[in-house]
């Protein structure tokens, strides 16, 4: 075991006795067999063919303690309020460091057959429900990371709807974080489980300050017919590391959508996991990377196609100026009895300098015979041509870069279900590329 | 207006392939530019817009008196220059509108004019679009993505009408269109000529010509300007091809 891992299984033994769910025996096994694993496997290093891009040396280097503390009034309205004038989270649920913080939060009125609440709540309320689906999505041994957030999360967000239940407004869940001077390691997670034809549309964020390693997981479960879309916009610091597993059970006749931008970090993993367990269960998948300086983004996705006419789409598309890299790994498993599956997957990379690069690795493994699955990827620069026409007619340099960029990312970015995280996602991306040297959102 | 003056250029590192152009363009003159397939009308068009793959290695081009050459492409457009492509570019994900509101605007702001809101400039370009015979529809289509050839022609005289440009460069706006198109394509030229603006159509026929009347006609042939003359040029060379001139030229 190297320092690090093992500074980490010391701030959970200190750690393990206050956090909730003592009272739930399944959930103290489940904690105890994620430590297990987790120090049996130690931190995934870059020799693990599945963690060969996420550059996470840091964590190695480094005692990340558990996040406990405070984060600034001013700098918490200010992430907030960035997101209200945006149109996003007039119903939310905001967690600083972790904690569930009610003052921040707005939640919709209670409805009958659907919970909505803290997972520290649900376990007293609902703990047969959290305990029956909490870290049943992926196996620890194969997530040491995400066994580690199982082992370590202090709260999170615990949503059950049942059937035919709609959540009525799209929820935002803020994740923010603040490391005041040591490296603070924060272990955010989400529990979403629909019942048979429900529906919901959520939006997760993460911005924060300082040297962070946020370690998010987030578990969703969908009955038969359930439709859940989840954005994700990671704006973590400009110092932090940022892992993330998004893992979905998706039943029959389901659809997950699962839209990811990678904005902030230093560097960010993040892995999707979809698992099409019934018959024309279906997932759409959009990954925007956006990378400048010296950032590093990994998305990793995982697809398994177990049932008759199940429907993969995923498009990923990276914009990569200064040192940055980026990788996309997308897995694709059809079983031998999946036969119909319509699995398509496309990666684009526009480089914005000569010294980012992007790497691309589509893996396609099928059993079954009756399938059509397709898979591109491209890596270019702007189009010279194309610039020199839009200049030819006025605009100047750096608005034309700024709109071939832009309609370079739009493609992914109007995958993105809600109208106010794409206003939002436009204006990240146009800031990133006419400020072409910084990072992050706070920096 | 426009004078250039011992005009060579070559791709970058690559062979010369403008030898020393000279040419005089008033105010208020329409010039016809004709000549063989890869005698230099498209490299001096480009070299007049400011494209970056040429190297200009000796003479000068000035606008009114400005050295043109020291200006970037966005420059020269703010200053009138307008170049109508003999390859339209298509780009994916731009509509049209909004394309040609941004390059409206930078053009208005570098006149010190106040930009066009997005209401203001749709009342604006609708109407020049009927002048076009286009259909709106095309307005809010990505710029030129999946335009037939005549469109995308078309197109290029939208974008003239809607900035009115002082020298407008036309590179073979006439290839590919049908009879229909070229007499819209010649009224939207026609329609922006004035005592203050400058034409520089580059052509392989003369039936454009029939439309619009040039001041003066001018033969490149390996990269020189070989011969000048009235519209009576034309005819000629309509009749007779360009072997005759190569003839009187001497391989000049
Ligand atoms: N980027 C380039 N690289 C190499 N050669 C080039 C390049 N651009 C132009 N040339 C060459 O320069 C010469 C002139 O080309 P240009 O396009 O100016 O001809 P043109 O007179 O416009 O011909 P056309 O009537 O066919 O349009 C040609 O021989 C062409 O191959
Ligand atoms: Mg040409």
């Amino acid at each position: 075991m190297t320092a690090p891992a093992g500074d980490l299984l010391q701030h959970q033994r200190a750690l393990a006795a206050g956090l909730y769910g003592t009272g739930l025996p399944a959930l103290q096994e489940l904690r105890q067999q994620s430590i297990a694993a987790f120090a049996a496997h130690g931190l995934p290093t870059q020799r693990n063919e599945e963690w060969r891009y996420a550059n996470l040396s840091v964590l190695r280097t480094t005692n990340f303690k558990p996040g406990a503390g405070t984060m600034l009034a001013h700098e918490r309205e200010r992430i907030l309020l960035g997101y209200l004038l945006a149109g996003i989270g007039d119903e939310r649920m905001v967690f600083v460091n972790g904690a569930f913080a009610p003052q921040l939060s707005s939640l919709p009125a209670p409805v009958a057959g659907c919970t909505l609440t803290t997972l520290a709540a649900a376990a007293a309320t609902h703990g047969s429900l959290l305990t029956a689906h909490l870290g049943s999505t992926f196996s620890a041994a194969r997530h040491p990371l995400a066994a580690l957030n199982t082992a370590m999360h202090a709260d999170g967000l615990f949503l059950h709807l049942a059937a035919q239940q709609t959540l009525a407004t799209p929820l935002h869940v803020a994740c923010l974080s603040s490391a005041d001077e040591s490296p603070t390691a924060i272990h955010p997670r989400l529990l979403l489980v629909l019942e048979a034809g429900a529906r919901a549309t959520l939006t997760l964020s993460f911005q924060g300050s300082g040297p962070l390693h946020v370690n998010a997981v987030t578990e969703i479960v969908l009955g038969p017919g359930a439709v859940l879309d989840l954005q994700v916009l990671q704006e973590d610091s400009a110092a932090a590391v940022h892992t993330e597993l998004i893992s979905t059970r998706i039943g029959a006749g389901a659809r997950c959508g699962v839209h990811i931008a990678a904005l902030g970090g230093a560097s960010s993993r993040a892995e999707i996991v979809a698992l099409l367990e019934g018959d024309d269960a279906a997932t759409e998948i959009s990954g925007l990377i956006i990378g400048g300086q010296t950032q590093t983004h990994d998305l990793t996705t995982l697809v398994r196609h177990q049932a008759l006419r199940t429907n993969s789409h995923q498009v990923v598309k990276a914009v990569l100026d200064g040192h940055s890299t980026g990788a996309y790994s997308g897995r694709v498993s059809v079983a031998v009895d999946a036969q119909k599956t319509d699995a398509a997957q496309s990666c684009r990379a526009l480089l914005l300098s000569a010294d980012a690069s992007m790497n691309t690795r589509p893996q396609l493994e099928i059993d079954a015979d009756d399938v059509k699955c397709s898979h591109g990827a491209t890596n270019g620069q702007l189009d010279a041509e194309a610039l020199f026409y839009l200049r030819s007619r006025g605009i100047a340099l750096a608005e034309a870069r700024m709109l071939l960029t832009r309609a370079f990312a739009d493609e992914v970015i109007d995958r993105f279900p809600l109208d106010c995280v794409r206003t939002h996602l436009h204006g990240r991306v146009d800031g990133r590329i006419a400020r072409r040297d910084t990072v992050g959102v706070l920096a | 207006m426009l004078e250039i003056n011992g005009l060579h250029a070559r791709v970058a590192q690559g062979a010369e392939i403008l030898k020393g152009i000279s040419l005089s363009v008033g105010k208020g003159e329409v010039h016809a530019i004709m000549g063989p397939n890869g005698s230099g009308k498209s490299t001096l068009a480009g070299v007049l817009a400011g494209r970056e793959r040429f190297e200009v290695t000796a003479g000068s081009v000035t606008l009114d008196g400005a050295d043109l050459l020291a200006l970037t492409p966005e420059e020269r457009a703010v200053r009138g220059v307008f170049l109508g492509f003999q390859y339209p570019v298509e780009i994916p994900g731009i509509t049209n509108a909004y394309f040609l509101r941004t390059a409206l605007n930078s053009v208005r702001r570098a006149r010190g004019q106040s930009e066009l809101d997005a209401m203001e400039f749709l009342v604006l370009l609708k109407q020049k679009a009927k002048l076009m015979e286009m259909d709106p529809s095309f307005l809010n289509r990505s710029v030129n993505e999946g335009f037939s050839g005549g469109e995308k022609k078309r197109n290029e005289i939208l974008q003239m009408a809607v900035l009115e440009p002082r020298l407008a460069i036309l590179d073979e706006t006439d290839s590919g269109l049908d009879i229909d198109a070229l007499k819209v394509v010649a009224a939207g030229v026609n329609a922006l000529r004035s005592p203050e603006r400058s034409v520089i159509l580059v052509t392989h026929y003369q039936r454009l010509l029939d439309h619009i009347v040039p001041d003066r006609i001018h033969v490149l042939a390996g990269g020189r300007m070989v011969k000048s003359g009235g519209r009576e040029l034309a005819l000629e060379l309509e009749a007779q091809g360009y072997g005759w001139i190569d003839a009187h030229a001497g391989g000049a």
